[in-house]
């Protein structure tokens, strides 16, 4: 990584504005667009940064899938004072000056540049032998296979409880835009062609399940706002626990491998590729349904009374 | 100025306005988006840190990748708990 460039500087500027605007807001209206090109800026920074993997992910959850939810919950509290809390953190000035004191004092305690030594070198060495060409991809699914079976775990319990406390749904499309009924008919069927290249390529380069299942995702939150329900809509949401299957796959195929190999998620050299790709897909239809019901669920809450 | 430290220190920076923005916000809506960018200030630091290493360390990018989803569970479930608070009346001095 080098010098900073005038366009990181003002990349820079441009994340600190939108935030600060966020802060500042005059209302939640101004708070959740800000929010929104705040995002924005933030995956042009992970692209800087040499993140792509992460840029894709921001760009269509932090960003995207974000922003919507958030814009839902806006259109039906608005800038009404219900949800209003006081005020009770004057104590906060004091510890957050502690917390940038510490900050800047772990600054200070950073190892220099280039000195690869410990758990960086070993994973270095352990990728050279991984089949996976993607090191990130080869993070989450190979060497830290564990936190992510976990970390679906939890977006899935968000997601159930999600669907859990929004009580019935009903009366779902008000009306049909035909704009958006347009371009969600036109765009879902390219939306599902790239989830599947990135699916794949994730493998190799840049994707996987989490990018690909933010975009299948998206597909979805297209086809709601435009007022044209998707094919089994209906079926789907009512059926969300189905959102728990590729977890369970996870876990039994962890499973598996914990009685053949002896450790929980160890992959046989010849088996890794194979086991990884078929993770991925069930990972990623699990991630897409459980966001979309996320979104679902929250759009479309409390019409029933 | 290098590249590592200019996001790290504006991520770091994001990070402490962003948890006071959640302090001192009274909406409860302000305040997830808030909360949602104090997060991303921790990502920020996270990214510039594997950043410092070529190439980048992937143990950190993977675990900012796993931050993000984890960040929109938040975002669904708070959000989820502001409407009901709104279709079922409430807010403790609203």
């Amino acid at each position: 990584m080098g010098e900073a460039t005038l366009f990181d500087l003002l990349l820079v500027i441009a994340l600190l504005t939108t935030a600060l605007r966020a802060f500042w807001a005059k209302g939640s209206f101004e708070a959740v667009f800000s929010l929104l090109f705040f995002g924005f800026f933030m995956a042009m920074a992970w692209m800087r940064l040499g993140a792509a993997d992460i840029a894709l992910v921001e760009a269509a959850i932090g960003a995207g899938l974000t922003a919507a939810i958030l814009m839902e919950v806006l259109r039906v509290v608005g800038s009404s004072s219900f949800a209003t809390y006081r005020v009770e953190g004057v104590w906060m000035l004091p510890a957050a000056a502690f917390l940038g004191f510490l900050i800047a004092s772990a600054f200070r305690l950073l190892p220099p540049f280039a000195a690869p030594e410990g758990a960086y070198s070993a994973t270095l060495e352990a990728l050279s032998q991984s089949a996976i060409g993607n090191p990130v991809t080869a993070v989450l699914l190979d060497f830290r296979s564990y936190d992510t079976l976990l970390e679906v775990g939890v977006l899935l319990f968000a997601a159930f409880a999600v669907a859990k406390l929004s009580g019935p749904v009903a009366d779902r499309f008000e009306k049909r835009r035909t704009m958006l009924s347009f371009l969600s008919s036109h765009l879902a069927p390219v939306l599902a062609l790239v989830a599947g290249y990135l699916l794949y390529q994730g493998m190799d380069g840049s994707g996987g399940a989490f990018q690909a299942s933010a975009l299948l995702a998206a597909a979805g939150v297209l086809f709601s706002l435009s007022g044209q329900p998707l094919a089994r809509q209906e079926a789907l949401e009512s059926r969300f626990w189905l959102m728990g299957s590729g977890f369970v796959f996870f876990f039994l195929v962890g499973i598996a491998l914990a009685l053949k190999q002896g450790h929980l998620l160890a992959y046989a050299p010849q088996w890794q590729s194979a086991a990884i790709l078929s993770i991925e897909i069930a990972l990623t239809f699990s991630l897409a349904y459980a966001l979309l019901v996320l979104y679902w669920r929250i759009a479309h809450a409390g019409k029933a009374r | 100025m290098s590249l590592f430290w200019l996001f790290a220190l504006s991520g770091s920076g994001l990070f402490i306005l962003g948890l006071l923005a959640t302090a001192f916000r009274t909406r409860a809506l302000e305040k997830l988006i808030a909360l949602n960018i104090a997060g991303s200030g921790v990502f920020l630091f996270f990214v510039a840190l594997a950043g410092r290493s070529d190439p980048p360390d992937p143990v950190l990018q993977a675990m900012v990748l796993t931050g993000i989803v984890v960040s929109v569970a938040l975002t669904g479930l708070g959000a989820l708990l502001i409407r009901r608070q709104m279709t079922e009346g409430g807010g403790d001095d609203g």
